[in-house]
């Protein structure tokens, strides 16, 4: 069977893990739900009630932020660094099967601002296609502040007993996902301005203050979270574990095609730049790719791309994909909620003129 | 009414043996800083209110459904560790010829993961007339005032429709109630703390019991089950301003989006 468009598997995968790690205790039981959580701390939010189980950062922060402290007036390190290898080691074992597919196929935040985004354009609102590159170098170290400071250095100043307790989880405190999981099952209980102290308020009004930012720009801007988000750090530090890669072996005509850079929902301009050299694959599972394979789809040269899993090929960039694909996109592009007269086009559009990808 | 007078001693002390058989679990309060975190913690400490003179007996129910006998010492029960992680059921009796009376509380005690189910815990029958929570809250999660809970009433495994069943809170409210055709109790617990300090961490939590009888053959059959409750996070966090914040995020949001120039990463050629 051949396949001929990998974003509808894709966002069938999404829309599967959506429902079981967001609705997942609704569905399979609370009991059940909490020891999923047990065994894999690595995938959900845990502020949702319903869900099937834990974001890794919440354990990871609270471990630092219970434990630091105590190991140092105890002496005692293994108490210290058993739960938190215990959490990296759950979270590796999924890593090192999905790799930095977690993220782009997954990940329930980054399905949510995928849609969010899809309605923006089918509503008509203007498309960014993507950020100059002035931009992207800015907000690329923000996730490393985020996994750096939130998740690991706050939580470790508060054990020591430098910052007051209240900044024990800050990440989670301005999380979007702790808003939008709740949000969609049904309770506003995570959306608030908390007034028991003057840390709490401050986290809370910058979360509820970043949800609203990123639904706002998910509309125009492809995952504007997603650039920032420390999970995709996290993930970037062990890339070279996973079995999952994206491999490149690039051609002469890369440097004036720039298709698969333009159909990056992370604006990674590396892959069209970089390893554009024709003898040897590289592997370009770069710290900010999500997977998600857009620009395999978009490559119109016959295996510039693909994604290898253990080192065979599982997806490849081919020509005659390419113009399907690029076909089925200027279709479902015209499609809009706000002018639903307009048809898809019946000829086939020229490949390799891009269009929106 | 004067047709009832002559019945009043009956109907008392039809009431009175019920009502003093009431046997219900209570934390003995431990000492400000008792709490070791996630570490070595002092075991649980409870008191049975109501006790009667004579034989009862204290049982805890692990996880993996193993018995496990308590003995009290000086009329408090300590439940340490079992190794084990999850839930555990606390469960007294005392019983006679004329009364069985039990009291049920259930704990999450740390340890391995025991590799069972709480479903399991709750499909055990304790006693024969059961208040079972359904469900028990998730792991991190506690019994607040605001939010709705449900509960099963049992007998002999088979659920009691319209039972009358009370809760009564340390803080003094009392409030009676029947169970639904399905033999279920829909309540939110009562916002009844006396003063709330602004504060997750700042209130002692009080204790919620919830009380049934039954008469069968002869025998009054009288259960409780008691937890600690806290109040609703509502109390000090305004969902209203929080959606206004986010309100206020979406419209910077687009506002930036306005001015985010619509440009493309492929090279012009």
């Amino acid at each position: 069977m051949t396949l001929t468009n990998l974003t509808l598997l894709r966002r069938a995968v999404q829309l599967l893990a959506f429902v079981f790690l967001v609705y997942g205790a609704a569905v399979m039981g609370v009991y059940a739900a909490d020891k999923l959580s047990g065994a894999l701390p690595s995938l959900a939010c845990a502020y949702d009630e319903k869900g099937a189980d834990y974001c890794a950062l919440i354990p990871l922060q609270h471990q630092v932020g219970h434990g630091l402290g105590r190991a140092m007036d105890s002496g005692n390190w293994l108490m210290f660094f058993l739960p938190i290898l215990t959490t990296l080691g759950t979270f590796l074992l999924m890593f090192v099967v999905l790799n930095k597919a977690f993220c782009g196929w997954i990940c329930p935040l980054g399905f949510f601002q995928e849609v969010v985004h899809l309605i923006g354009q089918k509503l008509g609102l203007r498309k960014v296609n993507s950020l100059s590159n002035g931009w992207v170098d800015k907000l690329r170290p923000v996730k490393w502040l985020m996994l750096g400071v939130l998740v690991f250095g706050l939580p470790a100043l508060s054990s020591l007993g430098f910052v007051s307790k209240e900044l024990g989880d800050p990440f989670c405190k301005i999380c979007p996902s702790r808003i939008m999981t709740t949000l969609v099952n049904g309770t506003n209980e995570q959306l608030y301005v908390d007034t028991a102290s003057y840390p709490y308020m401050a986290l809370s009004v910058i979360g509820d203050f970043l949800f609203g930012l990123m639904v706002a720009m998910a509309l125009t801007l492809r995952q504007p979270f997603c650039r920032v988000c420390p999970l995709l750090a996290m993930h970037a530090l062990f890339r070279k574990l996973g079995m999952a890669r994206l491999v490149k072996q690039g051609s002469a005509r890369c440097d004036k095609c720039g298709l698969c850079a333009q159909a990056c929902p992370m604006d990674i301009r590396e892959l069209q730049t970089d390893h554009n050299d024709t003898d040897k694959a590289h592997d370009i599972t770069l710290a900010d790719c999500t997977l998600c394979g857009r620009c395999v789809e978009f490559c119109p040269d016959k295996d510039v791309l693909q994604i290898r899993y253990l080192n065979l090929p599982l997806f490849s960039a081919d020509p005659q994909y390419f113009k399907q694909r690029n076909k089925a996109q200027k279709n479902w592009d015209k499609i809009s909620i706000t002018d639903l007269t307009v048809r898809p086009a019946t000829k086939a559009a020229k490949p390799g003129k891009g269009g929106s990808a | 009414m004067k047709l009832l007078r002559p019945c009043w001693p009956v109907l008392l002390a039809l009431y009175l043996p019920a009502a003093q058989a009431q046997l219900v679990w209570q934390p003995v309060l431990t000492a400000p800083g008792a709490h070791g975190g996630h570490g070595k913690r002092p075991g649980k400490q409870f008191r049975l209110k109501g006790e009667r003179a004579g034989q009862h007996s204290v049982v805890l129910h692990q996880p993996d459904l193993a018995l496990q006998s308590l003995i009290p010492d000086e009329g408090v029960v300590t439940v340490s560790s079992t190794g084990m992680n999850n839930y555990h059921a606390l469960v007294a009796r005392q019983a006679s010829a004329e009364s069985e009376a039990v009291a049920l509380r259930y704990l999450y005690l740390n340890g391995k993961p025991s590799g069972h189910s709480p479903s399991e815990l709750l499909a055990q029958p304790l006693s024969r007339l059961e208040i079972v929570p359904a469900p028990l809250p998730r792991e991190h999660r506690r019994y607040e005032t605001r939010k709705p809970y449900r509960f099963e009433v049992r007998f002999d495994q088979q659920r009691m429709p319209q039972q009358p069943i009370t809760l009564s809170t340390q803080a003094g409210t009392r409030l009676d109630m029947l169970t639904d055709e399905q033999g279920i109790l829909s309540l939110t617990l009562p916002e009844d703390f006396a003063e709330i300090k602004p504060g997750r961490r700042n209130n002692r939590p009080l204790e919620w019991q919830l009380t049934t009888y039954i008469r069968d053959q002869g025998v009054i059959y009288n259960t409780s089950l008691s937890a600690p409750y806290h109040p609703s996070p509502a109390n000090w966090q305004s969902y209203g301003l929080g959606l206004a914040v986010a309100a206020l995020g979406f419209g910077v949001g687009l506002a930036v989006n306005r001015r985010l120039p619509q440009q493309s990463r492929r090279k012009s050629k």
